[in-house]
């Protein structure tokens, strides 16, 4: 399968958003005007009260979704005249980490966490070393072959986490990537997180924990009723909240 | 490596998409009756075109004359005689065999059962002819050979039956070849529905694949390899039933003397084999290229 690093891109963001809206039926617009541009290696927090529409934005930098209107390019590609074959392409480039975990039931956590890299058709032992590793890393060693099912909240979040960055993506979206885990936990897959930004991965993730994003200290993208601000600091968005 | 993953014993992937369901069980069922009764057809179909060639091969080689004689039988089995010398000095005759009482009684056997005929039954004055197929002589030449004789014959060269058996395996060859053609579609519909229902039921999984990036061919393709899998498995038992059946079916005709009336031997010949050989192929790559199809599609109308 295709890992399309020969898909072009230029040399500006990896996300750009443009005059974007999205609409659910006849309702108010869940998204209206977002302009928004992620610059390669960036990393974001995004931040808003509950349905202020950041899972929809998620859903369209991960072309899971196509806006209503506007323009969404990713890795320089119009997601809306993009082919299926282009789309699921770009989306081997992207690593998702979602609120309900999207893992399978019948694979162990073994093969739910290499199933992006087991797509690729590569054979399982030019990536087991770094599976189990990563496991190891995020404290599921002891559950690499237990069924996701048996799995606290907690640890279901650390192997879907596990999932998303086994890939090395170039893009990384987590939503509320540490709600169901403890401080210290929380903290040292922050770390992950970070360690991956700084070897070039573009990061952008949503969270109410705000704690959190003080600690890092990256800029902040708040949504509120459909709208996106920026501010550098959380400081600056906490004064909104 | 680090000395904890070292340690790790050998690691096998689970199938992406999970094995054993119980729809998959009623799906092979329904596909392995569809393979056993197409196989059934096939099988009929070549048996019966194979007992047509055999009635007209052995029709083609052989005529009847019927003479038009008085009823005293001293007259009868002189007339008899007669064209009897008479059809053997033709050429491309090679035997003309007078049919009398006892020969009129085993042709009569079925309807008359065993034992002598009836005094009072009136018999026709038969000759039965075998001709050289490669230098046959036409009926009007056997015709014109008795009449010389001073006899008053009609010859049958049973074309009219021949064409009539022909036109019968035709039709035969026909229905057969629709009701394959019927059971492959009825395969097709039943994999399809079954493609469906399985991406409609295992859409988490659909999903799961999609997010991290999977083209559609590669979900397309695990579809493909179950539905090839399960054809070719219900294939093999379709086969096996067929077998079963067709055995069954030739002891029972054997045992009830069938087989001599209507197909003259034993149906199951190394070409059938191939056709039982070829099912579970056949029904494998309907069963990939139908769930192609119906992935492909649902999965266009997923996003």
């Amino acid at each position: 399968m295709d890992r399309v690093a020969d898909i072009s891109t230029d040399d500006g963001p990896v996300v750009r958003l443009n005059n974007v809206g999205v609409r659910y039926g006849r309702g108010l617009e869940a998204l209206s005007d977002v302009k928004l541009s992620l610059d390669p290696g960036s990393f974001h927090f995004l931040t808003g009260p509950s349905g202020a529409g950041k899972s929809t934005l998620l859903r369209l930098i991960y072309l899971a979704q196509k806006p209503t209107r506007g323009l969404v390019t990713v890795f320089g590609i119009d997601a809306a005249r993009a082919s299926r074959r282009t789309l699921a392409a770009l989306r081997q480039r992207i690593g998702v980490v979602f609120q309900d975990f999207h893992l399978l039931s019948h694979l162990s956590v073994f093969d739910n966490v290499a199933l992006p890299l087991r797509i690729g058709n590569a054979p399982l032992k030019s990536y087991r070393e770094d599976v189990e590793e990563l496991l190891t890393w995020v404290g599921l060693k002891e559950k690499m072959d237990a069924n996701p099912e048996t799995l606290s909240g907690g640890e279901r979040q650390r192997a879907a986490i596990a999932r998303a960055v086994v890939g090395k993506p170039e893009i990384i979206l987590a939503d509320e990537p540490t709600g169901n885990v403890d401080h210290e936990m929380a903290a040292r897959l922050m770390r992950l997180f970070v360690q991956l930004n700084k070897l070039g991965s573009t990061v952008v993730i949503a969270t109410h924990d705000l704690d959190l994003v003080r600690e890092i200290g990256a800029p902040v993208m708040r949504l509120e009723n459909g709208r996106l601000t920026i501010s550098a600091t959380v400081k600056d968005d906490a004064e909104t909240q | 490596m680090s000395e904890d993953v070292a340690k790790l014993g050998p690691r096998r992937h689970a199938p992406i998409l999970p094995r054993g369901e119980a729809r998959e069980g009623a799906l092979f069922m329904v596909m392995a009756i569809i393979c056993a009764l197409a196989c059934l057809s096939a099988l009929g179909a070549r048996a019966a075109y194979r007992a047509a060639d055999n009635w007209t091969a052995s029709l083609s080689g052989s005529m009847t004359v019927q003479l038009k004689t008085s009823e005293d039988p001293f007259e009868k089995a002189s007339a008899l005689q007669n064209a009897e010398d008479t059809l053997r000095r033709v050429p491309g005759v090679l035997k003309a065999k007078g049919v009398d009482k006892a020969r009129a009684g085993e042709l009569l056997e079925p309807w008359f059962g065993k034992g002598p005929l009836p005094d009072d039954l009136p018999l026709p004055s038969l000759v039965e002819v075998q001709v050289d197929p490669a230098a046959a002589p036409s009926p009007q030449k056997l015709e014109q050979a008795l009449r010389a004789a001073g006899l008053e014959p009609q010859v049958d060269d049973h074309k009219r039956w021949a064409g009539s058996v022909s036109n019968a395996a035709g039709a035969l060859r026909i229905g057969a070849l629709a009701i394959l053609t019927l059971l492959a579609a009825a395969a097709a519909a039943t994999v399809s529905f079954a493609a469906r229902a399985g991406l409609e039921a295992r859409r988490d999984i659909v999903e799961a694949l999609h997010l991290v990036g999977a083209q559609d061919r590669y979900i397309s393709r695990l579809f493909e390899h179950r539905f090839l899998g399960l054809g070719v498995r219900a294939g093999v038992i379709g086969a096996f039933l067929a077998i079963a059946g067709s055995l069954g079916l030739i002891f029972w005709l054997q045992k009830s003397g069938a087989t001599h009336l209507l197909l003259g031997e034993v149906p199951l010949k190394a070409a059938d084999f191939g056709i039982l050989a070829l099912t579970p192929l056949t029904a494998g790559l309907i069963g990939m290229a139908t769930a192609r199809l119906s992935v492909m599609a649902a999965l266009k109308k997923l996003d």
